[in-house]
Order: C-alpha cells, then structure tokens, then sequence
C-alpha cells in the first residue's frame, strides 16, 4: 500500500516534466529522420568525400556505413539534443531524491512515515528507471514512424553489362527514383543502439542520485552533475580527436556511450550487439556494445546502490 | 526547590519516550548535551526552550533523523535510530516548518499520507480538514503558509498512532483555529495518546500540558508537572530583617528560596502555603503579595537568570 502512495507521489511530481521530454523527443526523433530522407545518400557521400580526412577520425563509426541512410540515421542516437533530452529526465529526478526533498524541506514528513529510507530510495529509483525506459522507446518509435513515413529519392545511372560485372555510365543522364526509407533502413537494426542510450541514462541516473544522496541542495547537486556530463563529453572529444590522448576514451563514461557503432556491428552481423569488442575505423580494439552496456549498467546500478547506503545512515538535516 | 520533577502521578508506568544521556553534535557544536527525560504514556508533554536550545534536535533524534552521538532515544521500547522504522508506525509527526509537495491537491496530499502508514485514515484527515475550515480541493502550491499549516496539522492529527508530535502546531494559526487545534491536542489525550507539544507561545502549554521541559544550550534545564507547579507560589514584601538568615535559624532555608536586595525580598516556594505564611506572620512585612509563580517565571528564571532578581 505504501509501495503505491510512493509511486503515486513521483508520478504527480515528475508527469509533466516526462510529457514535456517525450514530447520533444518524439518531434525531434521524428524530425531528425525526416531531414535524413530529404538528402540523397549518393550526393551525401560526394559531400562527404571532400571532407578532410582528420574529420573522420571524430566517427566512432565507418565513414562508408555513416553516409548510407542506415548509419546517418543511427547517427540520430548521437545527436547532442536527444542525449540532453533523455539524460535531462535522469539528472532532474536522480538529483531530486534526497537533495531535492531535503532542500524543498519535504522530506521531513515524508520520512516521518513508517516506509523505510530503502523503499524511498529504490521506489524512486524504479519510477526514475521506468520513465527512462518509457523516453528511450518513444525515441525508438519515432525514428520508426520517421522511417516508415519517410520517402527519399536515389539518384541512379543506367549501368553497362560485361558479364559478370556491371559499370554504371555516369556520364549519361542519372534517374532519379522515390523509395520508401523502409526499404533502406530497418528500425529494428537501432534496438542494440536504443539499449545503448538506456544503459547510458541509468548510469547519469544513478550518478545523480548519488550525488543527491548526501547533498543537502539541489542547485549544487544539479551544477555537480552538469559538470560531470559536460567535462565527461570533453574528455570524449578529446579521446576522439587525438591519437595522443585516446586513452581517455577509458576514463569518460561517453566512451561507452557509442549506440551508432551498436547499429553498424548489428547491421553487419546479427550477433554483432552482443560483440565484447569491436575494431574501429582507425584499426583500434574498442569495446564492443555488449562491454559498453554492461559497464554503464554496473556503474549506474553500483551508484545507485552506493547512494542508497549514504541515505540510509546520513543524519537529515532540518530544511533551511 | 529542585528544577526536576520525577514524583508525577505517571511516574510509576513504563515511559512511552525515554532519553537516556541524548547527545547530539555537529561538529564542534553540541546541540544536544547528556539529556536525561522520560515522558509517560497519555500525558500532553511540553517542550519548551528559545531558538537554538535544543528542541527540534531533541524530536529529529527520536524521529530517527539524527543519529545520536551519544546516549539512546527510545519510544514505547525501540531504539530510535536503529529501529526508526517501527518507531514511526508509533508517531505521527508535524514538523515545525510543514512544507508539503506543491504539485498535488490537499484531498490527494492527505490520501497519499493516509495510504503511507498502517494506521491512517483519509476520512479522519478530511474530518480535521472540516474542522479546522481547509479547503481541502485547494493545491497546495496555492495555499497560503496558514492553510500549509492546517493541511499538515489535518495529515498529523488524522493518525492514530501512540504519539503525536507536534512542533509548534499553532505557529501562522489565527486565534480561533489555535483553539481549535488546542482542543485537538485535548481529544487525543482523553484517547490515550500521548503529546509532546513544542511552542514557544506559554500560554498554551499551560493551557493543554500535563508536564513541561525546558531545554537550554542542548541540556535539560527543567522538567516538572504543571500541576505541581500550581503548588509553588512566590511572595514579595518589603522588610528590614534579614530573611534569609532567619530562614536558616528557624529550619526552613531548604524549603525556601529566598532573594534578598536591601530591603525587599523574594520568597519561592512549594506545597502548602499555610506554613509559610505563619512563618512570615511573625516578621515585620509590608507591602506584601502572593502569587502563583507560573511558567513564565520559570522560563525567564532558567533562560535569564538562574535566580529570579527582585
């Protein structure tokens, strides 16, 4: 019975911010789709081609595969802006936990009830895990119907038959053709890449809550996490940008966060999801998505079992 | 006369709340130093201290907020920290800041509180709503503090568990609401549940309470029924004898504290007055008054001075 109240509690705390998040994600996923099929992929890679080939090492992914329909839109896993909007829920309800309640001065009668600190604790952290799971598969089911809505047009040239081996004629006249995206792109192939992104939210969630679990004010337990997730994206950007530096890709939680390349080993080989490691462009031995997802998945539940202890022995303090 | 009253009628029963040597520190500042209080079963329990004495820390350890640095808080047997859980099935608690979530309606607020504990009742809760005139479809992030208060005090007072305690529970009340909640307190003794009633406002207590503790600098400073303190009395005259010594002469000096500056004097004391009177009948007073000594007395000798200066 208490196991309800508390659930009925986060949820009237927290449904607006997960409808105003789900909303953006799913026009933005949606969106982001659409804007791949209006490019074709062929013009695409002559663009690409006349990039310096120093950008390519900032893809955790083949160039090749990054240019096909396939990988620009697993690339939408990537994007800054979905990243925020999933990881947004996480940091807002992680950091509310203790911190938040504590600094609202709510905790009080809320721990003044015979429910435990644990039930408190895990209760949060389920509903947290839960609205997590509920913004990644609405992502998921946006690029789906952004897929399944989307036409895109391929330019082609009449080939040349000699033999076995067909040469297209570029230099007569191309023909354009509209397919559907779902011929191209099979959105079942961004699952590996969608667990990907949940592994990665559970990790900042119980980073969050951690660090709310013995902060006494939200604002600093917010700014501590910000921080984190900025200095850690740096840390991959650098990873990513010198051959030099590309240890610290072990030293960032973003270097386990690599949902494109989750898609590229999927789309290569159905067992490829599962792969402990993988090689990357540049002939390095990376982890693969199944080391990526477990050690997000340690981290983010070790975190929030930490932060569980702290809360369960830590004196609350009276609300200023 | 000793500040400390352990002869209480309710004495002799096993203590509902006992602390046991309750010391509390942050850092080095000690808010809580060795207090030694048990409070029994069915009494209303003054708690009582300026800013900054002691008290809040004193009920956050028996909540089970604090861990003690020292000593042990128990409530009906459990230990207060280790056992917080049990304990809170025992007490239903009203802070003394009530700040509520703002995103929900009082009806939905006082149902979640009823839903949280074994003994809670929402019908209860709704019925002190309708007592103390909350408006209970109202959402609390549009509630005036009053109103906050009334919501927390309908969720406090709903539950029937053996304690209650309530932090300043009059605290942004108007006059009539405060009575109401007074009379509030009173039910729930005449049920058999126990009240420690934290205030600043003395009236109050004197009005609901059966005993009264005052805390100072974290340590016990007072504890005594009210009803005894009904039996102290003090007496000021104007005399050229020196009272004191004569006090001492005749066998009374422990029975008698007596404050004397020049010619006026200041007698406090306790029990039957008759004695007393007769002892000073045969002294050369004038302008002499009795009257009650009264907890304002009390609380001003304890926090000002530890003797009453005429």
């Amino acid at each position: 019975m208490s196991g309800n109240a508390l659930r009925r509690k986060y949820f009237s705390e927290s449904w607006m911010l997960w409808a105003a998040l789900a909303i953006g994600t799913s026009i933005f996923c949606w969106v982001r789709v659409h804007v791949v099929g209006e490019f074709d992929t062929s013009q695409f890679r002559q663009i690409i081609d006349l990039l310096p080939k120093d950008w390519r090492k900032f893809a955790t992914v083949d160039f090749d595969w990054l240019v096909s329909y396939l990988g620009r839109t697993a690339l939408t896993l990537d994007e800054p802006m979905l990243l925020l909007l999933v990881t947004s829920w996480v940091m807002v309800r992680g950091s509310d936990v203790v911190s938040g309640e504590v600094s609202r001065g709510t905790m009080e009668m809320l721990c003044a009830q015979p429910v435990s600190r644990r039930r408190i604790w895990w209760t949060h952290a389920a509903w947290t895990t839960l609205g997590l799971v509920g913004l990644v598969a609405i992502s998921w089911l946006f690029m789906a119907i952004g897929i399944w809505t989307t036409s895109v047009s391929e330019t082609t040239y009449p080939t040349m038959s000699f033999g076995v081996m067909e040469f297209p004629m570029t230099f007569a006249q191309p023909r354009i053709e509209t397919i559907a995206m779902a011929d191209r792109v099979n959105p079942v192939l961004f699952l590996p890449g969608i667990v990907n992104l949940l592994t990665f939210g559970i990790l900042l969630g119980g980073f969050s809550a951690w660090c709310s679990s013995w902060d006494r004010f939200r604002w600093r337990t917010l700014g501590i996490v910000a921080g984190f997730y900025f200095l850690q994206g740096g840390m991959k950007i650098i990873a990513l940008a010198s051959e030099t530096f590309s240890w610290v890709r072990y030293g960032t939680v973003f270097g386990f966060y690599s949902p494109a390349s989750s898609v590229e080993a999927t789309s290569k080989s159905f067992w490829g999801c599962v792969a402990l490691v993988r090689e990357s462009s540049r002939g390095e031995i990376l982890p693969g998505p199944a080391v990526n997802n477990l050690v997000l998945l340690v981290l983010g539940v070790g975190l929030y079992w930490w932060g569980c202890r702290i809360f369960v022995k830590r004196d609350l303090p009276a609300p200023i | 006369m000793s500040d400390f009253d352990n002869t209480s009628k309710h004495s002799l029963e096993a203590p509902l709340v006992a602390a046991r040597g309750l010391s509390k520190s942050f850092g080095d500042f000690r808010a809580l130093d060795g207090v030694e209080l048990t409070i029994p079963k069915g009494v209303v329990f003054g708690l009582l201290g300026p800013n900054g004495a002691g008290k809040s820390t004193f009920i956050r350890c028996l909540l089970g907020f604090l861990q003690p640095s020292a000593g042990q808080a128990t409530i009906a047997g459990l230990d207060c920290w280790r056992q917080r859980v049990d304990v809170h099935n025992e007490v239903s608690y009203l802070p003394g800041d009530a700040r509520l979530p703002r995103t929900m309606r009082a009806k939905g607020l006082m149902r979640l509180f009823a839903d949280l504990r074994p003994n809670g009742s929402y019908r209860r809760s709704l019925d002190v709503a309708r007592r103390l005139e909350l408006e209970a479809k109202r959402w609390v992030g549009l509630m005036s503090t009053g109103m906050k208060q009334k919501l927390a005090l309908s969720i406090a007072l709903s539950v029937d568990a053996p304690l209650l305690i309530l932090d300043e529970p009059t605290a942004n009340l108007d006059p009539t609401v405060r009575g109401e909640v007074l009379n509030l307190i009173r039910e729930a003794k005449s049920n058999g549940q126990t009240v420690i009633f934290s205030s600043h406002v003395l009236s109050e207590i004197e009005d609901v309470c059966d005993s009264v503790a005052i805390l100072k600098q974290g340590k016990l400073a007072f504890q005594q029924s009210l009803e005894n303190m009904k039996w102290q009395h003090r007496i000021r005259a104007v005399t050229d004898e020196d009272v004191a010594a004569r006090a001492v002469a005749d066998g009374l000096a422990e029975q008698l504290s007596i404050v004397q500056d020049d010619r006026r004097v200041q007698i406090e004391t306790e029990g039957d007055l008759s004695p007393v009177l007769k002892w000073l009948a045969e002294m050369s007073l004038r302008n002499v008054s009795v009257e009650p000594v009264g907890l304002r007395s009390i609380y001003d000798r304890i926090h000002l001075t530890k003797e009453v200066q005429v």
